[in-house]
């Protein structure tokens, strides 16, 4: 069977095409993530709630996301609606003074491209980690800005052993 | 018969334009909308969404956690998939026509033809040449094993592709801009070089010469030999050597074929069958 070049190429466009409208169709075509971090498994989730000194309360029913899948497109309304932390805690430990709602965690470089360590998505995955009381790996140098250590120091919720490292991994701001 | 022969290159350069202007399109629509300035009819998406190698790049951690890689979404995936179909009826077909960085180089190569004649894409030695064709599979691998450790895209940051149709975001690394401008350079002297030597994805395509349904094949009877089928192709294969077309480099333009270039009819065609007796009807091409 003998094909001109230009039959071929149709096919392939249909091909295409067809394939597309399908999982359309199908509901499968998405061309952004549905913004829903992996869950904690289920070893993390029993830690969390013993650090949170809750045994199996209404807490362990609920949902538990893991904040090192956080990624840099989320927003603050998006983080502060899936972890449970009100948008000012993210806004005031991040310095985001406007429409801290729709400040999505990537601009974060914007603000911080002049610290001396760097301040990206990985802090915000350190700071609502911390906040929620997740597991959170201490040989990695992540950085927090100090607004962000003294919200976590606020809420006397760190063990010694992460008081002692985000004290290291502070960044002073100017 | 020359109008069939212009028809077919015609349509080539009219897709070729359109999918260019599709991603460049794309990809402003997705700026300005962040910019809160909505274009009509154009879809609000990155382009990762619409590039089917970041399916390939999200292989092992679609296999190990059922999840996507960031950045990476359901669209690339599907694409993925067809391009494999589509791949398996007709090789690297998606390079060819499609491909808006492959259309990029040779546009490109037009002026670099002006500039250096028949020296132009003949100046790498044969045989340093045909050990370089193989580096687009150190690049894949290395590609698929960094994305696999890491889950990032890292790739990102050395994508001329990437860098070409986002040079006026902040998005893309100094590094993506050093290739992208390496690359141009290149095109100046070499047909796509990022096609020939390094792109990951072309590599993975290129796989499927080896057994796709509807190859390119010569009439060994009727083939006069002229070599002309050589001296189009882009990507150096010589078409004039070979029964069948098997090359990991076939790109799949069609240039050396009967309907564009080739002066003899049906010599050398797309064909699922081997062209063996077929001595009857020999015509030369005005």
């Amino acid at each position: 069977m003998k094909l001109k070049p230009q039959i071929a190429v149709f096919i392939s466009i249909g091909i295409a095409v067809i394939g597309i409208a399908l999982s359309m169709v199908l509901g499968l075509w998405t061309t952004e993530s549905a913004k829903v971090p992996r869950r904690l498994s289920q070893s993390q989730t029993t830690v969390q709630s013993a650090a949170q000194g809750q045994g199996s309360g209404e807490n362990q029913n609920q949902v538990q996301y893991d904040p090192m899948d956080i990624r840099g497109s989320y927003k603050f309304s998006e983080i502060g609606g899936l972890f449970k932390i009100p948008v000012s805690d993210l806004a005031s430990a991040f310095n985001v003074k406007e429409n801290a709602e729709n400040f999505a965690v990537k601009d974060l470089e914007k603000i911080y491209a002049g610290a001396s360590n760097e301040i990206g998505t990985g802090s915000v995955r350190l700071f609502v980690a911390l906040y929620v009381k997740v597991p959170v790996d201490l040989t990695a140098d992540t950085y927090l800005p100090e607004t962000a250590v003294q919200i976590l120091k606020a809420k006397g919720t760190l063990s010694s052993e992460e008081a002692a490292y985000v004290e290291k991994h502070t960044v002073k701001l100017p | 018969m020359k109008t069939k022969k212009s028809k077919s290159a015609i349509i080539r350069i009219v897709i070729q334009i359109f999918f260019f202007l599709l991603v460049f399109m794309v990809s402003i629509s997705k700026w300005l909308a962040e910019k809160g300035i909505k274009l009509p009819f154009l879809p609000e998406v990155s382009l990762h969404a619409i590039c089917p190698f970041g399916g390939i790049e999200t292989l092992y951690g679609f296999a190990a956690t059922g999840s996507f890689i960031q950045k990476i979404h359901n669209s690339s995936f599907i694409l993925m998939i067809i391009g494999i179909l589509v791949a398996l009826l007709f090789g690297a077909i998606f390079c060819g026509y499609i491909c808006p960085f492959g259309t990029f180089q040779e546009w490109i190569g037009k002026l670099g033809k002006k500039l250096l004649g028949k020296r132009y894409n003949s100046l790498i030695p044969k045989k340093l040449d045909s050990i370089l064709r193989y580096l687009r599979y150190v690049v894949l691998a290395l590609v698929v094993y960094q994305t696999a450790i890491t889950s990032k895209l890292l790739f990102q940051n050395m994508d001329p592709y990437y860098a070409l149709f986002n040079f006026f975001t902040n998005e893309v690394a100094l590094s993506a801009y050093i290739v992208l401008g390496v690359i141009a350079v290149l095109s100046l002297f070499i047909e796509r070089p990022w096609c020939k030597y390094f792109c990951p994805y072309g590599a993975f395509l290129g796989l499927f010469n080896l057994f796709r349904v509807f190859k390119i094949r010569r009439n060994k009877n009727t083939c006069i030999s002229c070599g002309k089928c050589d001296r189009v192709c882009p990507m150096n294969i010589e078409v004039s050597k070979k029964e069948a077309v098997r090359s990991h480099q076939c790109i799949s333009c069609h240039k050396c074929t009967s309907e564009v270039s080739c002066p003899i009819k049906d010599t050398v065609v797309i064909s699922t069958n081997k062209l063996s007796e077929e001595k009857e009807g020999v015509k030369v091409e005005a």
